[in-house]
């Protein structure tokens, strides 16, 4: 028999050949090895691809998790650049950005758009990204991201886990 | 004045190449050329590398058809080794192959030509994207899909990740097939073939919409080159070479795939990166070949699959003789994906397939070894030689791209003198220009496409390099 689909799908995403772009990656990669199967479905992936949709579409809410090469303060009362700030973001389909799109390059928004069209519903979705410091080639994380890792992973379990799922920003 | 025409970039193909287009005085097509202008040379970074970490090494040169390389390079390490590897590692091996030539085959299809099948060559570009196929057909966006992600999945399944999977290595496979995986994959084998029997039906009521094209695109007599078995049927991972014309006359068979040397050579010209190999009797460029799927299916006997041998059939219905017009590309993919699922099902079926014999273990024993098998877009070469201490001293590699580089460009110029005149440049005719590349599927690396803000730039320059019309898109 199949397994009751989990109400929660966590996409950590990035390339861990390339430093901190693999934060998702390794954020993903703890979490699976600690979350139930039965409270979320965690994937780690290199980047988003189309037929992630489907997946999409059968959960009540989605993380991602990815790297940012800036630190985008807007939503900060911090005005320095803090290369740990891990910053959340509400996303919805976005016809916008599919247009305007690469395929080698699938955002978060444009995810969910294939997942309302082609599968007839998408979760509340929540995109979490951590500022990077280093984008070089190595397999390390810088010492700033790989500090902020157990924080994350802690409260991102919290978060699952906690009955209240709204998602707050935090 | 003579003026050319130059496209910059090539969009929707997989790497890195341009399209100029020179008009005479009368402003008539004159010449067109694709040109390839990005350069990879993996050929020298490899040397000094130890040969066993070849197939991992040779992988990188694309992230949509790793396996090929993967399974190219690996045949050539197991010439190196001089081992007979396994039967079940050869079945699975194959599997893979087979998965990889159904993903990249829907990949081309649905993400890049479908965008122009769908909504038209002279649709307006801003439509005309995967957004704009979302929109207009979800169901065929679905399939697509669906069919990428069941060869994406078996070769995870296989390999551990879908891209640069290092699970075949020299000698056979590092690990056996467990019995609980091969009905993981086998059950996903009806719906996947489901969508490929509704995609063709719909293809194939729809080729009267494209007649114009059909009729153009890289539609000349040329020789069609590629691997069959011993039978004389489609052939993608061993077998013997096979040549034939235009007529559908077997022109060469039976040829020993690590003697390429005999019969293939690659001219070099001072425009492009990519070289033209040509058919050595022939001379160069008389010696146009094809390959690929529509190459595949134009000199085998049969597929050799139930389903594919009815659309085998049909397909070759199609004209006396060989099928030349390259549009035909796009339903040759779909004949192979078709063929592809069968396979891989008969493949797991066989009850030596969880065998957990998969590999042959050897030191090095010849000093040379080539690897042949057929990937997504046409026959694969892998040519290496070793030192005393097995590192490579020389690679060659010859790339189903450039196999069919002479017909891209007499394809673009037959379309360029279809569809354009020095008076006007319209949308539709560009994306003509476009679509024929797009139509052999060329990887010229794993590099970016954009879509939907395309950043075309097209230029009418005088024969003295002034810009007398320009248009940017994107």
């Amino acid at each position: 028999m199949t397994p009751p689909t989990p109400a929660t799908l966590i996409i950590g995403y990035g390339n861990p050949l390339r430093g901190d772009d693999g934060v998702g990656w390794h954020v993903a990669q703890h979490l699976a090895a600690m979350m139930p199967a039965t409270i979320a479905c965690v994937r780690a992936c290199h980047q988003l691809t189309p037929d992630l949709a489907e997946s999409v579409s059968q959960v009540r809410q989605v993380i991602f998790i990815d790297a940012d090469a800036q630190c985008r303060d807007a939503d900060t009362a911090l005005p320095e650049l803090e290369p740990w700030r891990v910053r959340c973001q509400h996303v919805e389909p976005d016809w916008s950005a599919a247009i305007s799109g690469c395929s080698h390059h699938l955002v978060p928004a444009v995810l969910m758009l294939y997942a309302a069209v082609l599968y007839g519903a998408f979760p509340k979705a929540l995109v979490l990204t951590v500022t990077g410091v280093s984008f070089a080639y190595t397999q390390a994380l810088s010492p700033a991201v790989e500090a902020v890792l157990p924080v994350l992973v802690d409260q991102l379990q919290m978060l699952v886990q906690s009955r209240d799922s709204d998602m707050p920003c935090f | 004045m003579a003026q050319r025409i130059l496209i910059d970039p090539v969009t929707r193909i997989e790497g890195h190449a341009r399209i100029t287009i020179h008009l005479d005085d009368e402003g008539m097509v004159n010449d067109a050329r694709f040109h390839v202008t990005q350069f990879r040379g993996f050929e020298k970074l490899c040397e000094g590398r130890p040969f066993y970490e070849m197939p991992s090494l040779m992988a990188r040169i694309c992230g949509i058809c790793p396996v090929s390389h993967l399974i190219a390079s690996a045949k050539a390490c197991d010439a190196i080794l001089a081992v007979r590897i396994p039967a079940t590692a050869i079945k699975l091996r194959r599997i893979m192959n087979l998965a990889q030539i159904v993903q990249s085959h829907a990949l081309s299809f649905f993400y890049l030509a479908a965008p122009d099948l769908l909504l038209g060559m002279d649709s307006d570009p801003a439509q005309r994207n995967l957004a704009g196929v979302l929109q207009a057909h979800p169901q065929i966006a679905r399939d697509g899909i669906r069919l990428r992600q069941f060869g994406q999945q078996i070769i995870e399944w296989l390999g551990g990740k879908r891209i640069h999977p290092a699970w075949v290595v020299p000698g056979g496979v590092n690990q056996p097939l467990a019995a609980s995986r091969r009905d993981q994959i086998l059950a996903t084998i009806p719906e996947a073939v489901r969508i490929i029997q509704r995609v063709l039906d719909w293809f194939k009521c729809s080729l009267d919409d494209y007649r114009e094209e059909i009729q153009s695109f890289a539609n000349f007599p040329s020789l069609f080159m590629g691997l069959v078995n011993g039978q004389g049927g489609l052939e993608f991972y061993d077998g013997h070479m096979r040549i034939v014309d235009a007529t559908g006359t077997i022109v060469a068979d039976q040829l020993d795939p690590t003697r390429y040397q005999d019969y293939v050579e690659e001219a070099v010209e001072d425009w492009t990166y990519l070289k033209f190999p040509y058919y050595k009797p022939a001379g160069y460029p008389h010696g146009i070949y094809r390959v690929g799927p529509l190459a595949r299916l134009n000199i085998a006997d049969h597929c050799g699959t139930p389903l594919a041998d009815q659309e085998w059939a049909e397909f070759r219905a199609l004209q006396r003789g060989s099928v030349l017009s390259s549009f035909y590309f796009h339903y040759a993919r779909l004949v192979e994906i078709l063929f592809g699922i069968e396979r891989i099902a008969e493949l797991l079926n066989d009850p030596d397939i969880v065998s957990d014999h998969v590999r042959a273990l050897a030191g090095p024993n010849n000093d040379e070894g080539i690897g042949v098998s057929e990937a997504p877009r046409g026959t694969l070469l892998h040519h290496y030689k070793i030192d005393a201490q097995g590192l490579i001293t020389w690679a060659n590699l010859i790339i189903a791209t450039g196999h069919n580089n002479l017909a891209m460009n007499r394809g673009v110029l037959q379309v360029a003198r279809r569809f354009i005149s020095g008076t006007a440049i319209t949308e539709g005719a560009l994306n003509r220009v476009e679509a024929v590349i797009r139509a052999f599927d060329p990887c010229l690396s794993c590099s970016t496409h954009a879509q939907g803000v395309l950043p075309l730039h097209v230029q009418l320059l005088g024969s003295d390099g002034t810009v007398l019309d320009e248009v940017w898109r994107g």
